[in-house]
């Protein structure tokens, strides 16, 4: 099957996706885990690294205020690109292509 | 989309029908050893009792970290309390001399300690940050009787799961799973930085168990009930602050 353009990602958006997946959420993860006191007793260097435990807090904040940001971007674009069609896509795993598109 | 074949449908069966007997499986062992925690109920209950489960499994003999001196808070954090009446107020000019720490439950020998004998037991120190669910967080110097030196001078009874302990304040009690009761870090402490511990810190007499959130380490501590049925107390949630919202399990 040959890839339309319109289906395929620019270098920005998967840089985008790149960020959020292999970055965002491992650090929020990881962030997270930093502010449990069993798990910092058995994993001291997991919240030493990230400067102690209140540093972990404040970078664990930002980084939810970003995913949440991304989120509501995302639902914006779904949105504006056709509500349905979208969603469908998302579940099916396949666009329904207009006629003649 | 192609459609789903005969052959991925009874995969997918058979998977689904491996996960829920796993899933059952896994519950059973949960439960012979002691990995769920008494307010496994309701919504919150499957990711309270995986992470209690987690923790336990693999975080039981863990140490909360201990600090340099030098990193002690220079101005700690004195959470508000709710007034707390002229009876500890007589207790209180009185030099907490009357103040008594009451051990029942499956013991081989209920007793009844003062606040000298506490603190001519055996004492511990240690340096340990205490984190609020809410968020802030102070490093100080904590001194006290281990609480398992407490649970062998009554004789707590090897079946024992749980330390049921209450504060002055009458609606402020807890428990502890014996993994932290008898965890060495853990203290009944009575002393704060090299000093008495100030009441607005929790003195006379406070819990202090390192590997949990603030609110596990319970003020004014009054007396402990050792037990082998948590569910017997309060509303069967291990503690008071489960019924208000909050995890028995504040290890997080």
């Amino acid at each position: 099957m040959k890839k339309h353009e319109a289906w395929a990602y620019n270098v920005l958006q998967q840089l985008a996706y790149l960020l959020i997946i292999f970055v965002a959420f491992p650090l929020i993860i990881w962030t997270g885990l930093a502010m449990s006191p069993s798990f910092v007793s058995a994993f001291p260097s997991a919240v030493n690294v990230l400067g102690g435990q209140q540093s972990a807090r404040t970078l664990h904040f930002f980084l939810t205020a970003a995913l949440v940001l991304f989120l509501l971007v995302h639902v914006f674009m779904v949105i504006l690109a056709g509500f349905w069609s979208r969603v469908r896509a998302m579940i099916t795993g396949c666009a329904v292509r207009k006629e003649g598109a | 989309m192609s459609k789903l074949s005969r052959r991925q449908l009874i995969a997918a069966g058979a998977l689904t029908a491996a996960g829920a007997g796993g899933l059952a499986v896994a519950a059973k062992l949960a439960h012979r050893y002691g990995l769920v925690p008494p307010d496994s109920g309701g919504i919150y209950g499957p990711g309270a009792t995986l992470t209690y489960a987690a923790q336990r499994l693999l975080t039981r003999h863990s140490m909360a970290r201990e600090f340099s001196r030098s990193q002690i808070s220079v101005k700690p954090l004195q959470n508000e309390v709710s007034p707390l009446g002229d009876e500890f107020k007589q207790l209180q000019a009185a030099g907490f001399a009357d103040w008594q720490l009451k051990v029942d439950g499956t013991v081989a020998e209920p007793k009844t300690f003062s606040l000298a004998e506490l603190r001519s037991f055996p004492r511990r120190s240690h340096i340990t940050m205490i984190q609020c669910e809410e968020g802030w967080s102070y490093i100080a110097e904590w001194t006290g009787v281990p609480l398992a030196h407490v649970l062998t001078v009554v004789g707590a009874a090897p079946q024992a799961t749980h330390v049921v302990y209450r504060s002055f304040e009458k609606e402020w009690w807890e428990s502890i799973d014996m993994a932290d009761a008898l965890h060495p870090q853990t203290l009944l402490a009575h002393e704060m930085n090299g000093g008495e511990l100030p009441v607005g810190f929790g003195g006379p007499l406070r819990m202090r168990v390192t590997r949990q959130l603030g609110y596990k380490s319970v003020k004014y501590i009054t007396s402990l009930t050792v037990t082998e049925n948590i569910k017997q107390f309060g509303k069967g949630l291990g503690a008071a602050s489960p019924e208000t919202g909050y995890a028995w399990f504040a290890g997080i």
